[in-house]
């Protein structure tokens, strides 16, 4: 599946949901689901500036070029949103995560309905998946 | 009338309050950040710009006449709210933090020398800490603090940091962040008998109860006008005449000045002396408008307000299990803090915001004391005189759902 069609698919995912209240817990549940980052990861090299919560993501680069992704938070609702992210960047090529659109997260209405600090939060953890994608091509 | 009954004519008042947010009737529980203005402010903000928006102390005409008028009758109306012996003990600043800046530098700078004591406590909001420390960088004078107990109350021997060296006291009335009412009274006493000066931060007390400066015998006393119904960007600082004569000045320019030659400058009286610059005239006038509208309630209905309010919210504290109520002391403000063992408070704040409910998360301003507490942050519900009983149950029933979708 294409970061597109991942796009895609969230877009769909949450507009079963109609209500905020529903989308929330279903990104609680995401973020329930996110396997726990490993301790000696949680450092400051991959600790993301800017967000009110503390939110860890790190990187890697398999053989094949593809990039794998590991994140925490100690807020469930930002880890929520790492995982939904991380679901459509997870084992593609550092050139396709640096070029991908991010207008999905408007298409979900995730934007809008954020706190300004949350927002500049998600956006500063997009920023840090893109500068893997740059650096690990 | 019942008390719910005046609560919900009172909420008629403040437009703002009567609207849906997400879909769902608002509950704004976010007062200890800034309270909601009545119509009466709105009206009034509007009917100086309608009607003689005009600058103050110098236009020989009508509308400046007027607009002069109605500040120095402002001015007068705080004195009063204060207990202040003359208007000229009542300072124009742009808030609390204003006003600690201006004592900080137009005190501080010549009365703190190297070694002097500047005594805090723990409970301090930023503002009350960082200027002090900036104080003690440019004199080298030295910062106490005062710690606190689990409860969130100063320690009992508070007085045991008071010493001879003490020249200065900067205390938090009410901590925004516990809600704890601490004992100013008997500290500003301590403090003189050294012979120390005493700054009072009011923020969080003048909308929960009458106060009366002379009778505390403090030196200062700030507070913010939009935490108390009044518009932002205007506050009071409110000085012994004597001390404030003492001080040099702090922002120069126009309206402080007697006369101005390149030969040297001359300072206006009190209160003009620290008033540079055109002031906040709508502002001034507002905030005089919110404390007319708020003492009419009388401090009598305002209390029993809060008595309500305590203990519907002492109820939710106690009876969600799990939950973490932070500073219990029982002298105290219907300001509530807490936490959940395995629950970031953003995560709490986001889920009631979705239900309607502003609270406010994070550290409120005071890391020092979250430090203390060995904690980050917490939630926090904060409560004025037009919360209802009814807006507490629908607050608990919206916690709890809150909690069981985060677990």
């Amino acid at each position: 599946m294409s970061i597109i069609q991942k796009q895609q698919e969230l877009i769909s995912e949450f507009a079963m949901f109609p209500t905020w209240m529903e989308k929330y817990e279903y990104i609680i549940d995401l973020g329930k689901e996110l396997p726990v980052l490993d301790e000696s990861l949680k450092n400051e090299d991959h600790l993301i500036k800017g967000c009110q919560s503390r939110v860890w993501i790190s990187a890697r680069r398999s053989e094949n070029g593809a990039l794998h992704f590991t994140a925490d938070s100690d807020a469930i609702i930002t880890k929520g949103m790492v995982s939904l992210i991380l679901r459509v960047f997870e084992g593609e090529k550092g050139q396709d995560i640096v070029d991908a659109p991010m207008d999905f997260l408007k298409e979900i209405g995730l934007l809008e309905n954020l706190s300004p600090t949350r927002s500049n939060g998600l956006a500063a953890m997009i920023k840090q998946i893109k500068t893997y994608g740059l650096l690990m091509q | 009338m019942s008390i719910s009954q005046q609560i919900l004519n009172i909420r008629k008042e403040f437009p703002i309050l009567h609207q849906k947010v997400r879909g769902v009737e608002l509950v704004y529980l976010d007062n200890a950040a800034t309270t909601q203005k009545p119509e009466a402010v709105i009206a009034c903000i509007q009917e100086y710009y309608h009607q003689y928006n005009s600058n103050v102390h110098r236009g020989a005409h009508y509308l400046a006449n007027l607009a002069t008028a109605r500040m120095e009758e402002a001015r007068e109306m705080v004195k009063e709210f204060l207990g202040a012996s003359s208007v000229e003990e009542i300072i124009y600043t742009q808030g609390t933090t204003d006003g600690i800046n201006l004592v900080a530098y137009a005190w501080g700078n010549e009365n703190i020398k190297e070694g002097d004591e500047i005594l805090i406590a723990t409970s301090e909001h930023h503002a009350n800490i960082v200027p002090w420390q900036e104080l003690c960088k440019r004199t080298k004078g030295v910062l106490k603090v005062i710690p606190l107990n689990p409860d969130g109350s100063w320690v009992s021997n508070y007085a045991d940091w008071v010493s001879p060296k003490t020249k200065l006291v900067a205390v938090g009335w009410v901590s925004n962040a516990t809600g704890v009412v601490h004992p100013v009274a008997d500290m500003i006493q301590r403090a003189h008998a050294v012979g120390a000066k005493v700054l009072i931060d009011g923020a969080q007390a003048v909308s929960h109860f009458a106060l009366d400066v002379q009778q505390l015998n403090c030196d200062w006393l700030v507070f913010s006008g939009h935490k108390l119904f009044g518009p932002t960007g205007v506050g009071v600082l409110y000085g012994k005449k004597s001390v404030l004569e003492s001080m040099q000045v702090y922002r120069t320019g126009g309206e402080m000045i007697d006369r101005v030659s390149f030969s040297g400058t001359t300072f206006n009286q009190l209160p003009y002396k620290f008033e540079a610059g055109t002031p906040h005239i709508e502002g001034i006038i507002a905030l005089s408008e919110a404390i007319r509208w708020y003492k009419n309630l009388g401090w009598n209905f305002i209390h029993e307000v809060e008595v309500m309010q305590k203990s519907a919210m002492q109820d939710v504290m106690e009876s969600i299990p799990a939950l973490q109520w932070i500073g219990q002391a029982e002298n105290r403000v219907a300001l509530y803090s807490f936490v959940h063992p395995e629950i970031h408070p953003g995560d709490i704040g986001a889920l009631l915001d979705q239900q309607g409910i502003a609270v406010r998360t994070g550290h409120h301003c005071t890391q020092p004391l979250w430090e203390s507490m060995k904690l980050s942050g917490s939630a926090r519900a904060s409560f004025a005189v037009y919360n209802s009983e009814e807006e507490i149950a629908y607050f608990k029933k919206a916690l709890i759902k809150t909690l069981d979708m985060l677990l």
